[in-house]
């Protein structure tokens, strides 16, 4: 049994326990609130609210769209001032990208990526151009040229009451919000004439039909004998002011090399195919030198390689300033060089009217628009230089990627406040006990 | 460059092979009038057959009845929408004849679209010589065989305004079915149309 003394001591002890632990507790809970942040999981119209809060906070989002531009700026800003910025959800990966068809149509095509059934909205700045619900999940949209800058704006599939959703929404704000892209198109210069040179024969005959059809504007010369040729439109007339490009099929356009050097000085294009290629004549204005005639190695034109089976006079060693187009193995088939202010493009590629004509379905698609192709690279206003220009660019996943990396696995759900703080009750528990201690040992004593 | 080949078309029903001289005959006036490279034989491709995909420019006649099978069918559908031009020629001069009505009503089973009437102005009369009144008309009309009539125009099908199909009723292939040394007894060469055809599909 101990001394009332000691026992005072011990009470004493207990107190001083008490009194210490509650500091602690104190002083933990003070510093719990400073340094801890609270993780803040945030979707919809709370978003920008939560990249405004206090910085010690981590945000952290959950959505199955893109963010806005502006809220995602602040979030950037957010984490770039030290605040911790994740993000989890479902983005589809919806993109869509608009390119001028090289040709005389100033024809644009519309690539959408995009969940089927998605709706979308194509406008210029004159008007709305047309409205159509995606059919698959790549699909492509022709349009004819529009004007200024185009908008397109990919809006969900309206639900449907007879469907099962497979994944509910996250917010309903979230499955509205429709992704918008925005392009401005580059004045096109639109392209001129196009004078074909050639003997009277299907090659000659079939690459008129084939630029015709893609839409340009095609004189022809033929000539059936020393004093008479076919004529369609003026093809002597050779001036870049109305003409964008000659072909020159075979040795008839030869006595012209005058007239062609002097038009595609002045900035015209020429397309050197078929025995044209190899005439002496045009030696001055071809890509490079040439490999021998090679033989088709098959008879069968297929789809994978329509050209493989035709013959082929190949551009070996390529001038400084010229480039390859497509090669066919080793062999160069189709190249273009710079010859002072204008373009010449070479083809190698014999007889392509037996690719139109004996083909693989949709060949004489594939041969139109692989000759409208050929007499855009030589004409050069449309492509590269008329490309549009992308204006802002809003890709939902690439971009929210792009600002806040990767999402987040896990499961999703908005539940306000993150997870408590730790708090100090061990503290306080010890404070307690010690003063439950100290109050038994004092009654215990008799003391009051 | 690949030499012009003159192509007669051979189908299952009838007589296709009803005037044999004609092709040497185009063929010795392509050669004679203008400086175009001809293969001095012709060719001779089945309907049916992807060889005739080889031949943009084709030559069918007949006296019989004409019933093209489903596959002749199809490859003449494919010939036409890939740009080829098929020249048919009554060889009965005969619109109430059967070789006329059938074969009309197979063109437009393959084309989905009559045939109609070649106005005078249309290229095909320039494209070497020049016949102003149109198509040329045959000792067989003006001598009141067959239907008694003279055909005032031939008929065609037209595809991106191009000619696919001419037709006619005027027995060219009676009028041109003879041996090319005979033309030395013309006083004017009646296969000048011929030419006109054949550069008219070179070019057009």
């Amino acid at each position: 049994m101990r001394s009332p003394g000691s026992r005072v001591a011990v009470e004493w002890t207990l107190r001083g326990i008490a009194v210490i632990a509650l500091l602690l507790a104190w002083r933990e809970s003070d510093r719990m609130a400073d340094d801890v942040p609270q993780t803040r999981r945030v979707a919809g119209r709370d978003v920008r609210s939560a990249a405004l809060g206090a910085l010690r906070d981590a945000v952290h989002v959950v959505t199955d769209t893109a963010l806005d531009d502006t809220t995602r700026a602040l979030l950037v800003a957010r984490r770039a001032a030290g605040g911790s910025v994740r993000w989890s959800g479902t983005i589809p990966a919806t993109l869509a990208t608009i390119d001028a068809r090289p040709g005389p149509a100033r024809m644009v095509t519309l690539a959408v990526a995009a969940a089927s059934g998605d709706v979308l909205t194509v406008r210029d700045s004159i008007g709305r151009i047309d409205s159509v619900a995606v059919a698959s999940p790549s699909s492509a949209l022709i349009m004819s040229a529009p004007v200024g800058a185009v908008s397109v704006r990919i809006a969900p599939a309206p639900a449907r009451a007879d469907t099962v959703p497979t994944s509910a929404p996250l917010t309903t704000a979230a499955r509205t919000v429709a992704q918008t892209l925005r392009v401005r198109m580059r004045d096109i210069t639109p392209p001129r004439g196009v004078v074909v040179l050639a003997r009277p024969g299907w090659e000659g005959k079939f690459v008129a039909a084939a630029l015709e059809e893609a839409g340009w504007r095609v004189d022809v010369r033929f000539p059936l004998r020393p004093d008479t040729a076919t004529v369609q439109g003026a093809p002597r007339r050779l001036d870049p002011s109305r003409v964008s490009v000659i072909v020159a099929l075979d040795s008839t356009a030869a006595p012209l090399i005058g007239p062609i050097t002097t038009f595609v000085r002045a900035g015209g294009g020429l397309v050197l195919g078929g025995e044209a290629l190899g005439h002496p004549a045009f030696g001055i204005l071809r890509p490079g030198v040439l490999g021998p005639r090679r033989e088709p190695t098959t008879l069968v034109i297929d789809s994978a390689a329509p050209r493989r089976a035709l013959p082929l006079l190949p551009v070996r060693r390529l001038t400084s300033n010229a480039v390859a187009l497509e090669r066919d193995q080793r062999d160069i088939a189709l190249s273009a060089r710079r010859f002072e202010g204008g373009r010449v493009v070479a083809v190698g590629v014999h007889d392509s009217w037996r690719w139109r004509m004996s083909g693989p379905a949709g060949s004489v698609d594939a041969h139109r628009r692989w000759w409208s192709d050929v007499v855009s690279a030589a004409h050069g206003e449309i492509n590269p230089r008329g490309a549009p220009r992308v204006e802002s660019f809003d890709a939902p996943l690439v971009s929210m990627i792009a600002a806040l990396g990767p999402a987040e696995r896990g499961p999703l759900g908005v539940s306000g406040d993150g997870p408590r703080p730790a708090t100090p009750w061990r503290w306080i528990a010890v404070a307690i006990t010690a003063l439950l201690l100290e109050w038994a040992t004092r009654r215990l004593r008799g003391a009051r | 460059m690949t030499p012009f080949v003159f192509c007669t078309v051979q189908y299952e029903s009838g007589d296709w092979d009803s005037a044999p001289s004609v092709p040497a005959n185009i063929i010795d006036s392509v050669a004679r009038y203008t400086s175009i490279d001809v293969a001095p034989t012709g060719a001779i491709a089945p309907l049916a057959s992807r060889d005739l995909l080889r031949f943009p420019l084709a030559y069918l006649t007949g006296h019989l009845p004409v019933r093209f099978a489903a596959a002749e069918r199809a490859m003449l559908r494919t010939y036409l929408e890939r740009g080829g031009l098929l020249f048919v020629d009554d060889h009965n001069h005969d619109i109430d004849g059967q070789f006329h009505k059938s074969c009309i009503a197979e063109l437009a089973a393959v084309t989905g679209a009559p045939l109609t009437p070649i106005p005078n102005s249309d290229p095909l009369y320039r494209a070497f010589f020049v016949f102003e009144d149109g198509a040329p008309n045959t000792s067989h009309e003006l001598n009141g065989w067959g239907d008694n009539l003279v055909h005032p125009s031939l008929f065609g099908w037209r595809r991106n305004g191009r000619l696919g199909v001419i037709y006619s009723n005027k027995d060219y292939s009676s009028e041109w079915n003879y041996h090319p040394d005979n033309k030395r007894f013309l006083a004017v060469d009646n296969t000048r149309f011929g030419v006109n055809l054949v550069v008219y599909a070179l070019t057009r």
